[in-house]
């Protein structure tokens, strides 16, 4: 009953009172009874109205969409990678490897993305190394990049601007908009993410091998089949636990995204890092409109929910 | 389990009643004499020389025996403020940025208290405005900080330029201080810094009374269009792009020869850049004169204090002409007060362009909301400064976001 109590007060009522402001207008500034009830006008705002309000969350709902595709595939591969190689007979001083995959991950979040932001600064280290690599000098403001990297590589073909057919307008921004690919900012940020991220899992995987029994690995190769046989065959099929685990944390964590974008972009430049956690952020403390950024979170919640269904559905089909 | 579920159901819901009746405490109880009461105060800190002067004031308030104030320097001001009030116990007194003060007048934060100090007539009109929403003025104004060109001396000697005086000399100067990799001007790519050039051009977001979106015209235009070709001929640029922080850090690394910046960069280049020798100017007068902006933050009394005549009390101490001085004097924002303006200057004539700077310039104050439509200008303005976006297009999702805010 206590346990209960405890639930209650920290999760439910919270829970409960936000999903209630997310159908009012409450600026936040003064005591919750100030509120007017304004029905779901929060939610057409974000969905239905066109406007400002609902082109900012279409564009962070696009930016977030991109930084899962880059993120999670990256990740989940990186991570089962290191764990294998972790995992072999073969290698030598596993303890100092498995340490120090694994930092990244227990360094604080908001330390790590000021590292980033003088790694990626216009004189740091990414920079020099081009530099060094390429012919010529690389000056890129790489925070500072607004493009897309889809809308980039287009451009290398010769397509540089929407083609008529593109201009068409879904929820305030256009098909072209749609398809920019993560700007180049994003992209550092998911760098970060991947990077920060891949010790984490990489443990669950370990875990995961080191649970298959040894037996039948031998029983395999006795059965003459060869190593990638025996990786796709055997040892995958048996860390689907794991491989599921890591897929919808991956998907939940990269659906929140707020730490590493506030503290390397703000959402800018122009936008484009602009993601619905930080949004959310935004709207209630810097737009003074909670109600709104309430909305936000129930929104972003069901769209969790759907993602990790039909990803459930994928995994359980096709392994 | 029945019988459990539908307590846990009960605790819920009491709980949920509990908090809707906690915060809507509105207690009336509490002192109304004006001394012996203990008041709470909020505020950030810009500088270690602003904690300086602001403890020093609150120690010779409590020195004086009428109330006791204890401060709360917070870094991350606003999350800070805003969970206090949300909660219904704000502070006594507390800083409120210019640009806020629509939000949380309407929000009905504040107690309307700035003719409530001595001599209110004497504070600069155009402040009071700042802290003005529809016809109320709520709080009076600490002190403020006007935008100005910043320059290295030394090298507009060594270069032969003199401080521009109009559009054409300012085009021209940045040039000649450009050399390869080093843009002559720099600035950060926001409203609060391109907006003197819309002034000075004659435009403005919205009209006077904000009630209508004004983006769209010809000077708007002619303005944004002057800023982005310089940028576009890279003698101006964005302080990220040489890989600055801020306008002041460029200045001061050597990454830039001007840039525009408020009352701020003093404190900064005093402490960061000792060795860097600048001047401040007044911004060259565009195709409508001279114009620059104001910005500005008062001393809100909280609506929902228990302590409200002890809090106007300390206030009235605060905005007091002696302690403005001693206030302004080590932290170098200028008193709000248009009397003391020659004697912070007989101590600074240094600075006297940000001084001059109060007479034409304009308030960065809209209404409630308006910080979503500065938003998507500062998305086009980055855009003008990174050449990636043309001024029509600009001026169009500005005008658009406006009109969804002003409606």
């Amino acid at each position: 009953m206590p346990a209960l109590a405890g639930l209650g007060l920290f999760l439910f009522a919270p829970i409960l009172l936000a999903l209630w402001v997310s159908f009012r207008d409450w600026s936040a500034l003064a005591p919750l009874d100030t509120s007017t009830p304004v029905g779901t006008g929060n939610y057409q705002d974000l969905l239905i109205h066109s406007g400002i309000v609902q082109t900012d969350f279409a564009r962070s709902l696009r930016n977030n969409l991109y930084y899962v595709l880059g993120v999670v595939p990256a990740q989940t591969v990186l991570s089962l990678l290191l764990a294998v190689v972790l995992n072999s007979k073969l290698l030598r001083g596993k303890a100092f490897f498995r340490t120090s995959f694994y930092f990244p991950s227990v360094t604080s979040s908001i330390a790590v993305a000021f590292i980033f932001v003088f790694l990626f600064s216009p004189s740091g280290v990414v920079n020099v190394l081009l530099s060094a690599l390429l012919p010529g000098v690389v000056e890129t403001v790489w925070l500072n990049e607004a493009d897309g990297l889809i809308h980039i590589v287009l451009g290398w073909f010769g397509v540089g601007s929407a083609p008529g057919w593109m201009g068409a307008d879904v929820m305030g921004l256009t098909l072209w908009d749609w398809v920019s690919g993560p700007s180049v900012a994003m992209s550092a940020v998911m760098i970060l993410a991947i990077w920060t991220t891949t010790g984490t899992f990489m443990l669950m995987f370990l875990a995961g091998l080191q649970n298959i029994p040894e037996e039948l690995e031998e029983a395999a190769i006795v059965d003459g089949a060869n190593r990638r046989q025996r990786f796709f065959r055997v040892t995958l099929p048996l860390l689907r636990p794991t491989l599921f685990l890591v897929l919808t944390l991956g998907l939940i964590g990269t659906w929140q995204v707020f730490d590493q974008v506030y503290a390397m972009t703000s959402g800018g430049p122009q936008k484009t890092t602009l993601t619905p956690s930080y949004l959310i952020y935004r709207e209630g403390f810097e737009n003074s409109a909670m109600g709104r950024a309430a909305a936000i979170a129930f929104i972003l919640f069901a769209l969790i929910l759907a993602f990790t269904g039909l990803q459930r559905l994928i995994l359980r089909r096709n392994l | 389990m029945g019988v459990c579920r539908s307590r846990l159901l009960v605790a819920v819901s009491a709980l949920t009643l509990l908090g809707a009746s906690a915060c809507g405490g509105g207690d009336t109880s509490g002192n109304n004499s004006g001394t012996g009461a203990s008041l709470q105060m909020y505020a950030f800190s810009s500088s270690p020389a602003e904690d300086a002067a602001l403890n020093a004031a609150i120690a010779a308030y409590n020195k004086l025996g009428r109330n006791t104030v204890k401060l709360n320097i917070l870094p991350e001001y606003d999350t800070a403020l805003q969970t206090a009030l949300a909660g219904g116990q704000p502070p006594d007194v507390f800083y409120v940025n210019d640009n806020k003060l629509p939000d949380l007048a309407k929000a009905g934060a504040l107690e309307a208290m700035g003719d409530k100090v001595d001599n209110p007539g004497d504070f600069y009109d155009s402040l009071k405005q700042s802290f003005t929403y529809q016809g109320t003025y709520y709080c009076p104004p600490k002190d403020f900080s006007t935008l100005q060109l910043v320059y290295n001396t030394d090298e507009l000697a060594a270069a032969g330029v003199k401080p521009p005086t109009t559009w054409q000399e300012l085009t021209d100067a940045a040039q000649k201080l450009t050399k390869p990799g080093r843009p002559g001007l720099v600035m950060n790519p926001e409203f609060y810094r391109w907006g003197v050039f819309m002034a000075q051009g004659g435009a403005w977001p919205t009209n006077n009374e904000v009630t209508k979106m004004t983006m769209d015209s010809a000077q708007m235009k002619q303005s944004l269009q002057f800023v982005a070709d310089m940028h576009k001929a890279g003698t101006a640029a964005s302080a990220a792009k040489v890989g600055a922080g801020w306008g002041g850090e460029a200045l001061g690394k050597g990454k830039t020869a001007m840039t525009i910046e408020g009352n701020w960069i003093v404190g900064a280049m005093k402490t960061d850049f000792p060795t860097v020798k600048y001047s401040v100017a007044e911004l060259p007068a565009g195709p409508s004169g001279k114009a620059t902006m104001a910005f500005s933050v008062c001393y809100g009394v909280a609506k929902a204090s228990k302590s409200k005549p002890a809090a106007i009390d300390f206030v009235k101490f605060l905005t007091s002409p002696e302690q403005q001085l001693t206030f302004t004097k080590d932290f170098p924002v200028m008193p709000s007060r248009k009397s003391l303006s020659d004697e912070w200057l007989a101590g600074k004539p240094e600075l006297k362009a940000f001084v001059d700077g109060a007479a034409y310039a304009k308030k960065g104050v809209f209404i409630p909301g308006f910080a979503a439509v500065v938003d998507t200008m500062n998305d086009g303005i980055q855009g003008l400064a990174a050449g990636d976006k043309t001024v029509d297009q600009v001026v169009t999702s500005t005008q658009q976001a406006g009109q969804n805010v002003l409606k």
